[in-house]
């Protein structure tokens, strides 16, 4: 029987294929986010200029170009921790928490011993939201590695229980008198803030991050370890067969994502927001569980997409002068997951659509071949 | 503690614990039929400001409950679309929802946050039933989605365990394949539990709006959808023990005001915690594998694509 709409499995896309693939979805988010401005009553000029803020701007102006950079850093060294996780096919969706465990164990030194000297002070507050962070990661990853508790559920609760005990923390023992009323703790003494590049507000931790990703990249692709961790990924009953302790290295990835995270509550903390509320996480955690999917777990993806969802976001706030909340910027991160999720199955199926085949790869190649005619007697085009 | 603390405390329990119920119970059907849908938190915002726009603007309480259910079952033909049609990957999609929903209940709700609205739900007693002491206080003398609540756990139970649909949507969720091979839409099947999933959590969402907090604020289910979630496993896919799980974790929920209310003073924060480490405690001592198989009850090709080409 012929029907109209057929799929046919393939071999795994190529670079060339996904780029094509990841272009069509971000044109096609744009095109729904706008129809969508349209359709609740903006004027056609006024859909502009908040697309305008939310795509143009972040990237393509100085101001927005370094606010970018400095909204990227969390995000990358986030991704970097779940999308660890994710090699082994464990969902951890605790980013969040186990940022805001990493940033309150950070906040707790300075209030504790508040006369210590910089390095030493950043240093401990490093260490402490390192182990804060694995803990929250072994309270998900020993009861999924041995009795098989869903990671998914368990670190979203953890999640609630992180943000809930900061938020008893800043109402409570931490709050800062001089707060204005707010529910914040006081601001981190100056000698714990990392320090910036010039005025442009880009902290150290940047460079954390870089090296995490080059890390990340080397443990991943050139590393023993990083070869289990992948076999465990692909099937973790082949693991097994081949010998690799599956159960240990799952409880380690976990541990190890947590504390990743937990660190980058740290480098938030001390790099930009240099006091403790409850809003210092703000969704990140959540939105590198978007990144790392999104970039199929590639280091060098994880930065590029890092920068452009923080642009993205920061394009929400830009958006809030236009007179629209800066929850519009959540929504496309919705709308642009589905369309990366949608335009997804090009590069696993071929489609038949009434007889006439979609074949990703082939695009992809084809625009390859544009492109290197374009660039033609430049460097040769690498995958 | 005398009588008529417990009946407040019970009647309490009962409210807070309704939109878990609404919700999990949606969520029990569309898992049943083997698609897994994280996005029950997006599903209830934005059916929570459906209703409450709708309210606002037509003060007509069904045209309400409609949109928001309405709304909550669009919602989910996003993630069926994309889960059973384009085979995405059904975690990602969900939590993709969640963020959408997130995003858009804001977006649409701009303009109604703060502004008050008399087409609420009301009690509607139910005579003699209410009578019955402490428990018919408390579960008789409730909102009326209370009651579609509690009748909607007898009638998917009879329908998922007793009837020719159920035992489709059965099989649709554990063997997809031999479903298809046997004559049963599975793709149908499978898009209709997932939409009537959506559509019970818009209920939960309209709940929240109009008969539990009686307005709209950003985030206003801040995590519920998510507990509902965690509850469908706490009651094994099991309608009869979503209702228990429901209540213990309205119980819960409330106790902390109460505590505070007789003068045992914890803070609110600390107390706020506890269901999400009851449903933690649960997820991790309560779904052990026995002797290494899943005694769980779990539909067997739960969140697996089907692929009909692939068979």
């Amino acid at each position: 029987m012929k029907r109209f709409l057929t799929f046919e499995k393939r071999s795994a896309g190529t670079s060339a294929g996904v780029f094509v693939m990841r272009v069509l979805a971000i044109a096609f988010a744009v095109l729904i986010t706008a129809l969508l401005l349209l359709a609740v009553g903006k004027t056609p000029a006024k859909t502009g200029s908040i697309l305008y803020c939310l795509f143009i701007q972040p990237f393509f102006s100085d101001y927005g170009i370094a606010d970018t950079f400095k909204s990227a850093i969390p995000l990358i060294i986030l991704s970097i921790g779940v999308g660890l996780a994710f090699k082994v096919k464990l969902w951890n969706i605790g980013a969040e928490g186990q940022m805001a465990v990493g940033a309150m164990a950070a906040a707790a030194i300075p209030i504790y011993f508040p006369n210590m000297s910089g390095v030493p002070m950043i240093l401990l507050m490093a260490t402490v939201s390192i182990v804060a962070g694995m803990v929250w990661g072994a309270i998900a990853g020993i009861p999924k590695a041995y009795l098989g508790a869903n990671e998914t559920i368990t670190t979203l609760m953890l999640n609630y229980v992180a943000l809930k005990l900061v938020q008893a923390l800043v109402l409570g023992p931490w709050r800062d008198p001089n707060g204005k009323g707010f529910p914040v703790a006081p601001l981190l003494p100056k000698q714990g803030w990392l320090a910036t590049f010039g005025s442009s507000g880009i902290h150290l931790g940047i460079l954390l991050a870089l090296a995490l990703v080059v890390i990340y990249w080397f443990v991943m692709s050139r590393n023993r370890w990083g070869y289990e961790i992948r076999v465990t990924g692909e099937s973790a009953k082949a693991a097994q067969y081949a010998g690799i302790n599956v159960k240990r290295n799952m409880v380690l990835v976990l541990l190890i994502s947590g504390a990743i995270c937990g660190l980058g509550g740290m480098v938030e903390l001390t790099g930009r927001a240099h006091r403790l509320d409850a809003n210092l996480t703000n969704g990140m955690g959540f939105t590198a569980v978007i990144i790392a999917w999104l970039s199929k777990l590639n280091p060098f993806g994880i930065v590029v997409m890092s920068l452009f969802m923080a642009g993205l976001t920061n394009g929400g706030g830009y958006a809030q002068t236009e007179g629209i909340p800066g929850a519009i910027a959540t929504m496309i991160q919705g709308i642009l997951l589905f369309s990366v999720l949608g335009f997804d199955i090009l590069t696993r199926y071929k489609i038949y659509i009434g007889g006439k085949v979609i074949d990703l790869e082939a695009m992809g190649i084809s625009v390859k071949q544009g492109v290197s005619k374009l660039f033609k007697g430049g460097k040769k085009h690498g995958s | 503690m005398d009588l008529s603390m417990i009946t407040g405390l019970m009647t309490a329990m009962v409210a807070a614990g309704t939109p878990y119920l609404l919700a999990s119970l949606g969520e029990i059907v569309t898992e049943k039929g083997g698609i897994l849908n994280l996005g029950v938190e997006g599903m209830m915002l934005v059916g929570a400001v459906a209703g409450y726009i709708t309210a606002v603007k037509s003060n007509s309480l069904l045209l309400a409950i409609l949109v928001g259910v309405l709304a909550g079952g669009l919602m989910a033909a996003i993630h069926a679309f994309l889960c059973i049609t384009l085979k995405a990957n059904q975690v990602v999609s969900g939590l993709a929802l969640t963020i959408f929903g997130t995003g858009l209940s804001a977006f649409l709700g701009k303009d109604v946050v703060g502004v008050v609205t008399d087409t609420l739900f009301h009690n509607a007693p139910i005579p003699g039933l209410r009578s019955i002491p402490v428990v018919g206080e408390a579960l008789f003398n409730q909102t009326p989605l209370v009651y579609v609540a509690i009748l909607m756990v007898p009638v998917l139970w009879f329908v998922l365990s007793k009837t020719s649909l159920g035992m489709k949507i059965r099989s649709a969720g554990e063997n997809p394949a031999a479903t298809d091979a046997a004559g049963v839409n599975v793709f149908a099947v499978q898009y209709g539990c997932t939409i009537f999933g959506g559509m019970m959590a818009g209920l939960a969402g309209v709940f929240l709006t109009l008969a539990y907090n009686n307005t709209w604020m950003e985030n206003i289910s801040a995590g519920q959808g998510w507990i509902a979630v965690a509850l469908v496993i706490f009651a094994r896919w099991n309608p009869w023990k979503a209702l228990l799980g429901s209540y213990l974790f309205g119980l819960v929920a409330i106790l902390g005001l109460r505590l505070q209310a007789v003068g045992i003073s914890i803070p609110t924060q600390l107390f706020n915690m506890l269901p999400y480490l009851l449903t933690l405690a649960v997820m991790i001592f309560g779904t052990g594998k026995v002797g290494g198989k899943r005694s769980d009850g779990a539909p067997a090709s739960l969140s697996v694509p089907y692929d009909r080409e692939a068979r």
